[in-house]
């Protein structure tokens, strides 16, 4: 009985086949996005929880996580809280340190809040001031407090921007990336 | 916690359900309601305050990084307040008996534009003090 040797030319179809479910699931991601937008989060949550800020809870739903406190104790919850995803995922750090990499085969979370709250070890406190959205495409989509619904950002740059003018009362508001 | 930074933290969450409730009293209604309302969060907020040296346990609902190596109630209290500094601020709660249970909630509510958050408590009172181990929280976000 011969062991199968796979050839560099099979290790090649392997990495063009990984790469084309990559853009696969990033293509439905994006058009499951898209189905969001201007949805309230009550439209979003199965359990219909509404409590405060929604931007942890929106990305939760939309990418399964379960880290800390959840929608539903009961059922399927997903996460609630920005710091309790952060400090749960391996990948992560300031955004100007993202491996290059990572974009765009993974979805990649982007959170916003001052530098001062993320301490030695990549760990984020849990100060009330910030937010959580999903990078796709230079997009970042997240939940709007104001208007009650999901809201893409034309980029990066402005959603920073955005939050800079946000949260004036806070200094050095920054950019942390987190890989799913 | 130091006296002054006690009395600090007590005077900034009076001062806020002192907003909170004048901002939704009516001009001229239910002026007997909302006073009860106040007394009730008051009661709430004592108590808690009673315990806020409690450690925050990791696996606790209320564990978080709170800029301390060993997070306490009150640091979580006071990270959670800090931003009480523009908006509107509303802190809310009461306690309630059910048979030989006595339980209790406070909301913390924080809103000036996107800037959204709140915090939620429950507890348990045995014989007139919260119980540490029956505290929970739902922060957001």
């Amino acid at each position: 009985m011969s062991v199968y040797t796979p050839t560099p030319s099979d290790h090649q179809k392997l990495n063009l086949l990984e790469e084309r479910d990559a853009n696969l699931n990033l293509a439905l991601l994006q058009r499951q996005l898209n189905a969001l937008l201007g949805k309230s989060i009550s439209q979003i949550c199965p359990y219909h929880y509404v409590l405060g800020n929604q931007c942890a809870h929106f990305v939760s739903h939309v990418l399964g996580i379960q880290f800390g406190a959840l929608c539903s104790i009961r059922q399927n919850g997903t996460s609630l809280r920005c710091d309790e995803i952060y400090n749960s995922l391996v990948v992560r750090g300031p955004w100007t340190q993202a491996p290059p990499g990572l974009a765009p085969r993974n979805q990649i979370l982007i959170f916003v809040i001052t530098a001062h709250e993320v301490l030695a070890g990549n760990l984020m406190t849990n100060w009330p001031r910030k937010h959580v959205g999903i990078q796709l495409n230079g997009r970042v989509y997240n939940y709007s407090n104001t208007g009650g619904r999901v809201i893409v950002d034309a980029s990066v740059s402005h959603f920073l921007s955005k939050f800079v003018k946000e949260y004036s009362r806070d200094t050095d508001v920054s950019l942390y990336y987190g890989g799913v | 916690m130091t006296p002054m930074l006690r009395v600090g933290i007590v005077a900034a969450m009076l001062l806020a359900v002192v907003t909170a409730t004048s901002n939704n009293l009516p001009a001229h209604s239910a002026g007997a309601k909302k006073m009860a309302d106040s007394e009730q969060t008051l009661e709430a907020l004592r108590l808690l305050l009673d315990i806020d040296d409690t450690q925050l346990r990791e696996g606790s609902s209320c564990f978080g990084r709170y800029g301390t190596l060993s997070p306490t109630l009150r640091d979580l209290l006071a990270m959670r307040l800090a931003v009480f500094d523009s908006g509107k601020n509303v802190i809310e709660g009461g306690c309630e008996t059910a048979g030989a249970t006595k339980s209790c909630k406070l909301n913390f509510y924080h809103a000036h534009g996107e800037d959204v958050s709140s915090s939620n408590f429950t507890f348990q009172v045995v014989n007139g003090k919260a119980v540490p181990n029956s505290l929970e929280c739902v922060m957001s976000p």
